[in-house]
């Protein structure tokens, strides 16, 4: 190496040995700065409320909304996602007084089976949640296949989320789904949502 | 009435010779050389349909990659190693630029920035202030480290000597880029070549004012924030050539068949490389002439 590059041990001046030290200061506070901005931006969310439902959440901003369906209360997408637009969805279920939280998984595990090409559960665990609400949690996947045949694209292995909440009569289902590769690193979305729901 | 003498045959003042290799001779004529392919490129493909426009060779794509390098090799390295001064290291800072690039700046874009996610969805300022601040800082930083743990200040002792370091750390940093688009993506031919010249031009224009930052440094007697401004300067010049490239290459009536006029994107890394090459060449010879005026030479001892 010291026939590519000669001896660095001069002797600096001041101005150039303090140049080299905010440099090295200005590197640190430039890159936390970038990382803020990042995360303020994947971050940055806006307040969806539904009085009707009694629901207050906060989603990504930016994201597609749709609240106007029977099957949901709110449903979010990221339109810029490919292959999948992740998912983020709210929906409530009319229960019986005796019902469980396994009891609605049952349902929507007979629901998705015929639904959802190659539906598979991977596990349940139940958890509670930070305001101490009992739920349940199901880890599921399945494919899906382009609708556009001309496309000739391979499926698409989706992993989903659902927490079940009981909630009088009703129960209230959170869902989250993303293609596999991306599972993980969006899950924090889920979680956001989670954190973030307010029933009134 | 008088007269001055005048001699018949006049003493013929001989023409200094220049030992050192023109750094803004050779520089030019490679990113001429890589201009022309990548226009070839386009021309054959997009106006005369003689290439396959989904072409997406990996050999075609590497070598369009590579040309750069190559490029470099036969006008810079080879007009260094005839120059009667040539610089010794530039090998080693090409090499470690590309080092740096594929072990330090790809990892933290790809794992950290993740710019993918986030920046193409800003607006202008959001995406000029959001790449400066992380991609392009980190690229101004590494090239700047590279330099200034290894050459500097040892081999800078002129101004231009700067900008031919600069250049080839930024070569070095490009070609690395350049390879991993066209190894890793599946772009096409004309789609590898348009990005090989743009990463090019961008990342030797933004290097450049690191360049004369850091050679400025050892000449002259800047203040003790020189640095971290040339740092800054350079990584605006690159958030500002992002945030204009998304304009550049999607605004426009006559668009193609995708929405996107690339060659656009082409025109703007190429106006800003000869913006940069005549800026730093007028401020350089500026401050060489000043530097004559006063100590009678233009480089330090």
């Amino acid at each position: 190496m010291s026939d590519f590059f000669p001896d660095i041990h001069r002797e600096l001046t001041f101005t150039q040995r303090w140049n080299s030290y905010l440099a090295l200061v200005m590197a640190g506070v430039v890159l936390f700065l970038g990382i803020s901005m990042r995360s303020s931006s994947l971050n940055a969310a806006q307040v969806f409320e539904n009085q009707e439902a009694g629901i207050r959440a906060q989603v990504p901003l930016n994201w597609l909304i749709d609240s106007k369906s029977d099957e949901y209360v709110i449903r979010a997408e990221d339109p810029n996602a490919l292959p999948f637009k992740t998912l983020l969805q709210v929906s409530t279920l009319t229960v019986g007084p005796d019902a469980a939280p396994r009891n609605v998984l049952d349902i929507l595990d007979i629901q998705r089976a015929s639904q959802l090409s190659a539906y598979r559960v991977i596990s349940r665990t139940e958890e509670t949640l930070r305001d101490g609400t009992p739920a349940i949690r199901m880890h599921y996947a399945y494919t899906q296949d382009e609708r556009n045949p001309f496309l000739e694209s391979l499926p698409v292995v989706v992993e989903g989320v659902d927490v079940v909440i009981l909630r009088r009569s009703q129960a209230l289902v959170i869902t989250y789904r993303e293609e596999q590769n991306s599972f993980d690193d969006n899950l924090y979305r889920f979680e956001n949502l989670l954190q973030t729901l307010e029933i009134f | 009435m008088s007269f001055e003498p005048i001699l018949l045959t006049p003493e013929e003042e001989p023409e200094e010779i220049f030992p050192y290799r023109r750094v803004w001779r050779t520089s030019s004529l490679e990113v001429l050389v890589v201009f022309l392919v990548v226009f070839m490129i386009w021309l054959l493909t997009d106006l005369f349909g003689m290439l396959p426009a989904d072409l997406t060779d990996i050999r075609a794509k590497t070598g369009i990659a590579l040309l750069p390098l190559a490029a470099w090799l036969v006008f810079s390295y080879r007009g260094e190693r005839r120059a009667l001064k040539p610089r010794f290291g530039l090998i080693g800072v090409l090499i470690l630029g590309g080092l740096v690039a594929n072990g330090i700046a790809v990892p933290l874009e790809e794992r950290v920035f993740t710019p993918e996610r986030w920046l193409p969805y800003q607006g202008f300022f959001g995406r000029v202030l959001g790449y400066m601040f992380t991609i392009g800082f980190t690229a101004e930083f590494l090239k700047y480290a590279v330099l200034r743990y290894t050459v500097w200040p040892q081999r800078l002792e002129r101004r231009v000597d700067g900008m031919a370091f600069a250049i080839t750390v930024s070569l070095g940093f490009a070609v690395v880029y350049n390879l991993r688009f066209a190894l890793y993506t599946d772009a096409t031919l004309l789609a590898t070549a348009l990005r090989v010249a743009s990463i090019m031009f961008s990342q030797i224009a933004a290097g450049l004012i690191m360049g004369y930052f850091l050679v400025e440094l050892r000449i002259g007697h800047p203040p003790i924030f020189w640095i971290p401004a040339g740092l800054f300067l350079a990584s605006f010049i690159s958030g500002l050539y992002y945030g204009f490239r998304g304009i550049a290459i999607v605004s426009g009536l006559n668009v193609g068949a995708d929405a996107s006029s690339p060659v656009r994107g082409l025109a703007l890394a190429l106006g800003l490389i000869v913006m940069m090459y005549i800026t730093m060449a007028f401020i350089i010879e500026s401050a060489d002439t000043r530097m004559i005026t006063r100590t009678g030479r233009r480089e330090e001892l």
